[in-house]
């Protein structure tokens, strides 16, 4: 798993993939810091959480890559024929590409320690938005590593990643138009109206119940709430398992 | 692919097929399993492993609202509706810090406490459900909450649940939230359908006076009911009043109300006066009100008290000062130094009636003034009457028997007024004092209600000496601009470096 | 040592290796020979764990491939078809990186990473950007991934593919070297690349073994099958008619002819020792019909099949 990750991670900056990433990141956390700072009140949590939005922009940058890349030139055959499992290579991807996180992250460290320096505020409720925030990461860049592993071409696999994402970041709202076109559907086919915007609102909660947005939104007035983190990992694991099994497919496929 | 199938096709590869059925089974197995460990997760541990993170435990219920709930019988159900779909985003919002909080009542409720979100344009029978009388009309509270416990209804709107700096309100007609009350509203809401007032207070209303908001809501929250009792020919005293108040009129009562509560001091009745000293009523002398006190021993006095005593002045203001509790009152806040502005003077009156004893409340320094100011110019008029002497600020008269009619007078609004209160929240030590002669007051056993503590707003202000101009611009060049820039450069220099190794 | 026991691979309908078995000893070259689609890379693919097969089993060492997949795996060093090469890497880090998969312990490492360095040649490109190397230096780069982790079987697929010939004659000096302590398998279409390396041969068709042969006992299978092909000036008839007196031709097949020359294919009989190219000459040369082109022509793989299969 250290051998993939070293690579994964050393690859990064050994291209300009990793410092392109960065770049839109500071820019994007930059600008929001700058606007609460020329405001004169700086809330970390929000900051945190307002970088949510980017996930959509930065996560299929740095995981188009990561498996797509390695089926074009052919080096995915020395995860199958070293004595490296397949879900060490996944782990180990994931993992850099987590890192890589981890270093754009250290732009809102920066953020903070201006923020302390200028007389504000720090303080657990952030932390909290901070955790909230890698848990995210850690599942989106699961999703948009799924992406990649479905993929030989780094261009489709980072659109698959960017609608992954998009649709994740508009269940909410996805949620809403489903619950009214069920409501709507219910009443066209002569079901009572309480009865059919109970059915409506049913699937709309049922729909926005995977929303992780909807379900980290609170984090930033303080409420930390376990149940949203265990959301995130799980889910960021089926995807690991997912890509997994579709590495594992090329040895049985009989395509 | 069933395994008849699969054994038919002789030609089939058997492992792969296995494989296969293996990964997918595998794959939708633990989608299955990781979609019911967090749906039960969320529904059963969801609510407990939820903390509240927030710098002021704006989230939590506090130890307080805790004892209070579990005084209640377990078999107590209190539901609390939300007449509007629950906010997805309520960050920024007026439910910012409502809808958390009510979240985190359900859990420590063990089951007492239910909090529905539900529209009543889209489920109108929650309407008749809660209201069946319809006396609330609930159909046009659409921001609101409705408090429910056996029958009994409380609506709660948003705005109940803050307090706000009331001068900047009015100077900028914004709002500027300085306190969270949510906890506070809600609990005494709670408190008081489960318990029943115990006692009755009557405002006076009609003389010109500002609100009367937070004393309404620190009445409510000892359990005393308020009502208000408007300035009318008819002016009567109801026979359930506990306690008569007059918070800050700036026109003096009527003859028909100096006779209707003559009547009622001298049959027993509490009263509770605080007047101050404003450029509204500086004309003002309160003949008939000072006639009715008179027959207490309380004058009030047409004078602005000026503290002459530096250490008594706050911020170097003469008219903006601390005043000290007299012995016994000092005891009726934990700190018994309290804040009086634009103060007029309460002395006991000439003439004292012996069966009234009257006591001081609060006290100047021994160097204060009394002046008179002009009206017309603004200026203190020296009538001569300017001696250096401790002056009162408030005074207590009661007289002991049957019928033992009680009252304090207040040459300050400090204690009662909407513009004080909102400012400085309802754990000042003022609002503390207020309780105290409000407990005097009243006779009936009052049973305490629950004491929550206001929640002060996170600050997220920086200091605006470093946040200046300069400064925010340095963070928009620095974090935008160059750290972006070098990255791309960095970018640019080891791709070129590299492409040729 | 790898023993392959009745290997089948399908796809679909299709059977890509259809019941292969075969063995390969200690410190020998196994020439792996096929025509392209034979099923060379999937049989190999199965071998280094890549693809599982649908029935048989590969045991390396001893150590089943999917039953031991890691301790077989360690026994294998595998230059696929389309070597492995991160192009984005220097050789350097790329070799580190080998060295970290297959988890080299860094004491070792300097010391077998210079070895391996030094036996393919490669230190002169050691910290260059592996994209911009030549192609040969690209399947040294290869080989050398393949012997990073000291694996006692190399298995490489068309090590000389695409190489022109200077390099294909350094890599076959190469892998001679190599077999001295190492089991190597060997795969080709080429029959004359495989007969100058390996020990042995397996020639497999349409996913079939067709024959398991030493090199020497295969070129004495194919010795009857000696044909020449001549291009002369002079009329076609006439010259299948002398042709075919010369003792030791079994047939003569007239290739093309037209206004200007004819050309003949001869096949000699297979028991003939006698060099009849100086008897055919002369023969040419007294009836003054200048020969423009005389070259004996190699068997195609799929002739040698058919003769294989024939017998």
């Amino acid at each position: 798993m250290y051998a993939i990750f070293k690579r994964e991670f050393l690859s990064y900056f050994r291209s300009p993939v990793g410092y392109v990433a960065i770049s839109i990141f500071s820019f994007l956390a930059g600008f929001i810091f700058y606007s609460q700072f020329s405001y004169g009140t700086v809330n970390i949590g929000s900051e945190v959480i307002s970088l949510r939005s980017f996930f959509v922009i930065i996560v299929p940058i740095i995981t188009m890559g990561l498996l797509a890349e390695d089926k074009k030139r052919g080096t995915d055959i020395l995860y199958y024929t070293t004595p490296v499992s397949l879900f060490n290579v996944v782990a180990g991807k994931v993992l850099a590409a987590f890192a890589l996180y981890a270093v754009m992250f250290l732009n809102v460290v920066i953020h903070i320690i201006v923020t302390l320096a200028c007389g504000g505020q720090f303080g657990v409720g952030a932390v909290g938005t901070i955790i909230v925030f890698f848990f995210m990461a850690f599942m989106f860049i699961s999703m948009g590593m799924f992406a990649s592993a479905i993929t030989d071409n780094q261009i489709v696999s980072a659109i698959v990643a960017f609608i992954f994402i998009l649709i994740t970041q508009l269940l909410t709202m996805m949620s809403e138009y489903a619950g009214t076109a069920v409501t709507s559907l219910a009443s066209t086919i002569g079901i009572k109206s309480e009865s059919a915007s109970s059915a409506g609102s049913a699937v709309k909660n049922f729909v926005g119940w995977f929303d992780p947005f909807a379900k980290t939104q609170d984090f930033r007035l303080g409420v930390f709430s376990v149940s949203a983190l265990i959301f995130l990992l799980s889910i960021g694991i089926l995807f690991l398992y997912m890509t997994y099994r579709v590495l594992e497919k090329k040895r049985w496929s009989q395509a | 692919m069933s395994k008849d199938n699969s054994s038919e096709k002789i030609n089939s590869d058997v492992r792969a097929d296995k494989m296969k059925l293996f990964s997918i089974g595998s794959v939708v197995l633990l989608a299955a399993i990781i979609l019911l460990v967090n749906f039960l997760f969320d529904k059963i541990l969801g609510k407990a492993m939820t903390f509240d993170f927030s710098d002021s435990s704006q989230n939590s219920v506090s130890k307080e609202t805790i004892d209070y709930l579990d005084t209640l019988s377990p078999d107590t159900r209190i539901r609390i509706v939300g007449l509007f779909n629950r906010p997805d985003n309520v960050a920024s919002t007026k439910y910012q810090y409502i809808v958390p909080l009510l979240d985190d009542y359900v859990k420590e409720s063990n089951g007492k406490i239910t909090v529905e979100y539900i529209d009543p344009t889209e489920h109108p029978t929650i309407i008749s459900q809660l209201d069946p009388t319809n006396s609330y009309d609930l159909a046009n509270q659409s921001e609101n909450f409705v408090v429910e416990y056996n029958g009994k209804i409380k609506v709660i709107s948003p705005i109940d649940c803050y307090s706000y700096d009331e001068e900047y309100y009015r100077s900028t007609n914004n709002y500027l939230i300085v306190g969270n009350n949510t906890e506070y509203t809600f609990t005494n809401a709670m408190y008081v359908l489960t318990n029943g007032y115990s006692a009755k207070a009557y405002v006076v209303t009609g003389l010109k006076e500002e609100g009367n908001e937070y004393i309404t809501k620190i009445l409510n929250s000892m359990s005393i009911d308020v009502e208000s009792l408007p300035v009318s020919e008819n002016f009567a005293v109801p026979d359930d009043c506990s306690l008569l108040i007059l918070n800050g009129p700036n026109s003096d009562i009527s003859e028909k109300m100096y006779v209707a509560m003559s009547d009622y001091l001298s049959s027993g009745g509490k009263l509770l006066v605080a007047v101050d000293y404003s450029s509204i009523n500086v004309n003002e002398n309160f003949v008939r009100l000072n006639l009715l006190l008179n027959q207490m021993n309380i004058n009030i006095d047409p004078l602005l008290i000026y503290e002459n005593d530096p250490a008594y002045q706050l911020s170097g203001y003469a008219y903006d000062s601390n005043v000290t509790a007299v012995e016994p009152f000092d005891e009726f806040s934990s700190l018994p130094i309290l804040h009086a502005t634009y103060c007029r003077s309460v002395k006991q009156a000439e003439n004292p009636n012996s069966a009234y004893i009257t006591l001081p409340v609060l006290a100047t320094s021994d160097n204060a003034a009394t002046l008179q100011v002009d009206p017309e110019t603004g200026r203190a008029v020296d009538n001569g009457m300017i001696t250096t002497a401790k002056y009162y600020v408030a005074m207590y008269s009661y007289v002991d028997g049957v019928d033992a009619s009680e009252a304090f007078v207040f040459g300050t609004l400090n204690f009662t007024s909407d513009l004080y209160i909102s400012s400085y929240g309802l754990n000042d030590y003022n609002v503390e004092f207020l309780r105290s002669c409000v407990r005097e007051l009243v006779d009936v056993e009052l049973i305490d209600g629950v004491n929550v503590q206001t929640k002060m707003i996170d600050s997220f202000s920086l200091d605006t000496t470093k946040s200046t101009t300069s400064a925010s611009t340095a963070v928009l060049v620095v974090f935008m601009v160059l750290i972006p820039v070098v990255l791309i450069g960095m970018a640019v220099i080891v791709y070129s470096k590299r492409k040729n190794l | 040592m790898i023993e392959i026991n009745n290997l089948v691979k399908r796809y679909g309908d299709k059977k890509a290796v259809n019941g292969i078995s075969f063995t390969v000893n200690d410190d020998e070259v196994l020439g792996f020979l096929g025509p392209n689609g034979a099923g060379k890379s999937t049989t190999m693919n199965i071998i280094t764990g890549y693809l599982s097969s649908t029935s048989g089993t590969v045991k390396v060492n001893g150590h089943d491939i999917l039953e031991e997949p890691e301790l077989a795996k360690k026994e294998i060093g595998y230059l696929p078809e389309n070597p492995p090469l991160y192009t984005d890497m220097t050789v350097k880090e790329y070799l580190d990186f080998i060295c970290d998969l297959k988890g080299v312990s860094k004491d070792k490492r300097k010391k077998q990473l210079d070895r391996i360095v030094s036996l393919v040649k490669i230190s002169e490109v050691y910290d260059r950007l592996i994209g911009n190397l030549s192609k040969g230096y690209k399947q040294r780069v290869g080989i050398a991934q393949a012997m990073v982790g000291n694996p006692s079987i190399l298995i490489l697929d068309e090590p000389t593919v695409g190489l022109d010939p200077n390099q294909i004659i350094e890599i076959r000096k190469l892998i001679k070297s190599l077999a001295k302590s190492h089991s190597i398998i060997i795969s080709s279409h080429i029959l004359s690349e495989i007969q100058e390396v390996a020990d042995r041969v397996v020639i497999i068709n349409k996913g079939k073994v067709a024959a398991i042969d030493t090199v020497s006992d295969l070129s004495k299978r194919l010795s009857g099958q000696t044909k020449l092909l001549m291009t002369f000036k002079g009329p076609l008839k006439e010259g299948i008619g002398k042709v075919r007196t010369i003792p030791g031709v079994q047939s003569v097949v007239p290739r093309l002819a037209d206004s200007k020359f004819s050309q003949l294919e001869i096949t000699i009989v297979s028991d003939s020792s006698a060099d009849i190219r100086s008897a055919i000459f002369y023969m040419m040369a007294n009836e003054s019909w200048p020969i423009l082109e005389f070259r004996s022509l190699d068997p195609s793989l799929e002739e040698v099949f058919l003769s294989i299969t024939a017998r």
